[in-house]
Parts: C-alpha cells; structure tokens; sequence
C-alpha cells in the first residue's frame, strides 16, 4: 500500500503529472488525425522523454498510448476514418450513427466505454500480471500459428456481403506481407527487382492508405449529392447526457466485460494489439447478440465493444511487456526501448526490481484514463470544428497529413507510394464489395503466422502437431467452425431472402443478367 | 463477362505470375524450407479462392436478388482526385513539401470545391496556412525531416 500511496505523490508531482498530461493530449492528438497513429506519435514523443526521470518519462508515454486510444475514436465516430487502427471497428456504428445526427452519443460512447474497459482492465493488470500470462508463454510455435488463423478466420468472417471475398481479402493481405525478406533467413523474395520492395511494404502506409484514402475518394464521389451535403450538417453539436450513456454503456454489462476481456487477453498476446482486439471484440458482440443484422447501421452495442477492447487492450500489452519484457504491441515495443534506453532490465524481475516504477506505470494507467475524459470533454469542441470544416477544405488537410504519416516512417518518398498505391487498391475494394479489416488484419498477422507456420515445421516435421497439441487444435476448431457458423448464417439468410421475391421479378433477375 | 468473374481470373493471372516469381527467390544451402515454400502456400490457397469466386459468380448470378438502383457517383471527380494526389507524389520530389502542399491543397481544393472565384482567396489562405503550419510543427518542432525538392 505505502508503494501505491508513494507512486502515487511521484505522479502527482507537478513536473511528473505535466508531462503525464502532455502527452494524454498528444495522444488524443495523434490519434485523433488520421494518419498519424499512437505509434508514431509515441516515436515523435519518445526523444523529448530522453531527459526525464524514468517514471516521468514512462507516465508521459503511458500517457500517450491512453490518450491515443481514446482519440483515435474522434475521429472514427465523426470523419468515419480510424485515427488508429485500434479504431477501425468503431467507425462501423460511430460513423453511422454519427451520421444519423448523433455524433456526441457516438462520441461519448466510444470515451465511456474506453474509460470503463480500461479501469476494468487495470485490475488485472495490477494484481494477476504473472497469472494471466502464464498460458500465453507456454505457447509455441503452433498455437501462435492457430490463434492467428483463428483472428483472421473470424475477421474474415465479417464480411457482409460475402465470405469467399472477406477470405480473398485476408489472404491478399498475407500475400502482401510475404513480399522483401523472408523473415527467417532474410531472403529477398517478390522483388521484382526493385530495392524499395527488398523490406518488403510497410504496414502504415497501407494502413493509411487503405482506409484514409479509400474513405476519402469515397466521400469525394459523393460530391453534390444530397446525401454528403447532410454529412456534416447534421453534426451540430456533442452535447450528451453523460449520465444516460452510461447508463447505457453499463445497461449492456455481458458486451462490456466480453469485449474487455478480449482485449485484455489480446493484449497479453505478444505482436496481436488493438487492431485485432477491436475488431475481434465487435465479432464476438455481433455474433452474441439477439439482433446482429442491426450492427454497422449505428447501434451502441458495437461502439461500446470496440472501445472498452482497445483500452483493455493497453492493460494486456503493459502486462506482457511489464512480466515478460516482450512487446505486446507496436506501441510497447518503443515503451521497451524507452526502459533500455533508461538502463532498466525488462523482463520477469523488471516489477520486484524496479517497484517504484512498475507501480508509477499501474497509477499512471489509472489516471490518464480519469484525465482523458477531462481533456476530451474540454477539447471536442475544438474537434467538432475540425470535422465540421467542409469537405474539400477538409479533404486535401486530411491527406496531407497521411502524407507526412506516411513519409515520416523513415522519410522515404516510397511510403508515400505506397500509401497512394493501397489507397487506390482500398477505393476499388469498397467499390467491389471486398471488405478493408481482413486485408488490414492479414497485414497485420502475416509476418506472425510465417514466422510460427516455418518455426513449427523446422522444429518437428510432423504437421498433424498443430491439430493434436491442445490449444493449438482447439484453436484451429474454432477457426472451422467460425466458417461453418458464418456459411451456416448466409445460407439462412438467402434462405429469408428466397421467401420473399424480390420487387420486379422476372424483370429485376433479367436486369442483373445484362 | 461479369465483374467478379474478371477480378477472379485477374487473380489468378497475379497468383501464376507471383507463383514463379517466387522461385526466383535463392534458396540458402542447408535450409530445409526455402523462402519460395510460405508465399507458394499462401498464392495456392488464394488461387484456390479465386476460382471459387469465379464459380460462385457463375453458378450463383441466377439466384441473386434484384439490388436497388444505385445512386448515380461522381466518378469523374474521383478520377481527377487520383490524378491530382499522384500529381502531389511526384511534386514532393520534385518541388519540395511547401510548394507542392500548397499547390496540392489549392489544386485539390478548387476541384472539390464549388470552383467560384470568390473561394479562391480562402483556399489560397487555407494551402498556404496547411503548408506553413505542419512544416513548422512536423519540421522544426518535432523534427521529421519532410521532402525538400530543387527549390525548397
């Protein structure tokens, strides 16, 4: 207790609790403008740590990474952009009911829930670090492999319109990865003979592109029509009864705690962060619920288990990162960085032998979430002028700064190529029906699941190891049947559509064959 | 031929010229799977999909139900949008971050815009305003050192 209560007054101390505020501000910040996620704002934030004490310096990034969270949701509910890609599941019923004229019940939703998801996910975090990750370092190669087929099964799975295409889409998004070095003997492959693509492509130029531009282009077509007039028109004001969203956040306890815990154990989960936790939370949800067809049109249900996964999923990352020293994320691979760069050891003896600040970490988590809410309430105003800029003042910004975000990976203009190639390829897969999250999520998971598919035959040849050993199996069976259950589904519901004949008959079917 | 059915057999066409790409890949002696062996895995397994989405469009065109009329798209517009960012691309090179922002937040600007001549002195305020600010924000304060071209 006497180390809570002196982390506690080390937080608190004026310098400490500035920088601790500073940077939940560049986080929501960053995260709120597209393009510019919390793991470069967290790199842009990291040199001006190098001079602070350890905890300050450690409070100022965990800051970030909870102010980014949150604001990466702004900018999701309101522009329909994810500012993160742990946002990308809340702009599917942010932006919709953004639309539908209530952006601030959008927006609150999404920052309660964040609030919520988090605190209950610092609980874990705090006193059952070593518990929880215990069965996530037994694993090897082979249930890594079948959990990051199960996460992009199921995503794949999400797919509206048709599941063949979200399967096309996952598995182009693993194509895309197995391009440059092979990750094992760092082999250049897929080259064509160009050295930019001797790396291979990197992920937030795709990311950037995949969703900025292709949303972008995708309001551009819409340019005088009724309805992208009424876009921004309807987005007067975030004014909300706090008190009556969260009441609705807490009328849905099960969604809640669901969707935290996927996150959190997401989290836990080495190199798998929020962007999979968000969207795998919105799945579950989906599939939970007793009206699914409902999600996607701007119902809360889907905001609440995007946004309480991607907090939760901050306590998960920090509990590998703090217990084992491994990164549970982009995000906390830099946080690691940042403790070498400090002379800390992580690791399993980093919480015993660095007590005061592994407990300044747990208090600083705790009160960036209290904080968050404060500054966001203060400062929506300022991003409801931003998003109610019109379009084509709003439009050319918006890709300037992907641009930069692009570019400042490693400040080559290839990035930005590539941000224009994927963009392109974004805006023809919205307009062919393939859905964005499986390619994004097979970006994501592709160099994991190279790298445990060829460990796991390198280290035994026997392949029938990845249905017999337990985990692994279980994994890959719930994979089959996420398939099953999502065919299964369609076939109902083209079962539905059959009763009832379309409007037009033999005329309307004759139209669709010319 | 239908759209599907022309994005399936594109696929493929991408999966067999990727396929043998792939086995140009030097295979480092004493290794037991070559870097070939995962992208071959993963180009069967999508051109196993594409097929399948060929023969879905096929089989199942017939079945689909009548989809409402769709709401006619400025696609045009997108077209010159598209032009216009390739257009930044190459100016970032060419012309430096500051020109090129400006003209490109201008030139995107006035095509999106309502193209009056009574705007243009606003989005000449907004270009100039959007160059100058995050070059001094991402340039001079946080250091990211943006595209200088031959004159900036």
């Amino acid at each position: 207790m006497d180390l809570v209560l002196n982390s506690l007054m080390a937080i608190l101390e004026p310098r400490t609790f500035v920088s601790l505020s500073l940077g939940i501000i560049a986080g929501l910040v960053g995260g709120a403008i597209p393009g510019i996620t919390i793991t470069m704002t967290i790199i842009l934030t990291l040199p001006f740590t190098f001079g602070m004490e350890p905890v300050q310096g450690l409070a100022t990034m965990v800051g970030v990474y909870v102010g980014g969270e949150s604001g990466g949701l702004v900018s999701a509910c309101l522009i329909g952009i994810p500012g993160t890609p742990s946002a990308i599941a809340t702009t599917f019923d942010g932006f919709p009911m953004a639309r539908k004229g209530e952006p601030g019940r959008a927006v609150w939703l999404g920052i309660w829930s964040s609030f919520l998801g988090g605190l209950i996910a610092g609980v874990p975090l705090v006193i059952g670090a070593t518990q929880l990750a215990r069965l996530a370092v037994t694993f090897g190669p082979w249930e890594y492999f079948s959990l990051f087929v199960l996460t992009l099964s199921i995503v794949a799975s999400l797919s509206e319109q048709s599941l063949i295409k979200g399967l096309i889409a996952g598995t182009f998004g693993l194509l895309v990865t197995t391009i440059g070095a092979d990750p094992i003997m760092a082999v250049p492959r897929l080259t064509f003979g160009w050295e930019f693509l001797r790396t291979g492509f990197p992920f937030l130029p795709i990311l950037i592109g995949v969703f900025g531009l292709s949303q972008i282009m995708s309001d551009v077509e819409k340019a005088g029509t009724t309805h992208a007039e009424t876009r921004l028109e309807r987005l007067t004001s975030l004014r909300v009864s706090h008190l009556a969203v969260i009441k609705e956040i807490l009328s849905q306890p099960v969604n809640l705690v669901r969707s935290t815990l996927i996150g959190l154990w997401i989290g836990i989960l080495p190199a798998v962060g929020g962007s999979a936790a968000n969207i795998l939370a919105y799945d579950q949800a989906k599939k939970a619920s007793r009206h699914p067809e409902r999600f996607g049109t701007g119902i809360p249900d889907g905001i609440i288990s995007t946004e309480s996964s991607n907090n939760a999923n901050i306590g998960g990352s920090l509990i590998t990162m703090m217990a084992f020293g491994i990164p549970g994320d982009a995000v906390t691979a830099v946080m690691l960085g940042a403790l070498i760069i400090h002379g800390i050891q992580p690791g399993p003896l980093f919480v015993t032998t660095n007590a005061p600040i592994a407990y300044g970490m747990f208090v600083a988590y705790f009160l960036a979430h209290a904080l968050t809410v404060i500054y966001e309430w203060a400062g929506l105003r300022f991003a409801l002028r931003v998003v109610a800029l019109p379009l084509h003042i709003l439009s050319p910004i918006i890709l300037v700064l992907c641009v930069i975000g692009s570019y400042a990976l490693n400040n080559i203009i290839e990035n930005v190529w590539t941000f224009f190639l994927f963009g392109i390829l974004g805006y023809l897969m919205v307009k062919t029906g393939f859905p964005l999250a499986p390619l994004i999520l097979g970006v994501i998971l592709g160099d994991q699941i190279e790298v445990n598919f060829i460990r796991a035959i390198m280290t035994s040849s026997d392949w029938t190891l990845f249905f017999t050993r337990p985990w692994s199996g279980a994994m890959l069976a719930l994979s089959v049947l996420s398939f099953a259950y999502s065919l299964w589904q369609r076939r109902a519901a083209l079962g539905g559509a059959r009763a009832v004949p379309p409007p037009g008959g033999a005329e309307a079917e004759a139209d669709l064959e010319s | 031929m239908r759209r599907d059915t022309g994005i399936g057999l594109s696929m493929l066409a991408l999966c067999g010229l990727f396929y043998w790409q792939a086995g140009r890949a030097l295979t480092p002696p004493f290794v037991p799977i070559g870097p070939a062996f995962y992208p071959r895995v993963i180009l069967i397994l999508l051109a196993v999909l594409a097929v399948w989405l060929i023969a879905e469009d096929v089989f199942t065109a017939r079945r689909r139900a009548a989809t409402p009329a769709a709401a006619v798209l400025n696609y045009r517009l997108v077209v010159i949008c598209f032009i216009v960012f390739g257009g930044y691309v190459v100016g970032l090179s060419l012309l430096g971050y500051l020109l090129a922002t400006f003209l490109f937040v201008l030139g995107l600007g006035w095509v999106m815009g309502p193209c009056k001549a009574g705007d243009f002195p606003t989005l000449a305020l907004v270009a100039i305003g959007t160059a100058i600010v995050t070059h001094l924000i991402f340039e001079k304060y946080l250091h990211v050192f943006l595209p200088s071209g031959l004159l900036f």
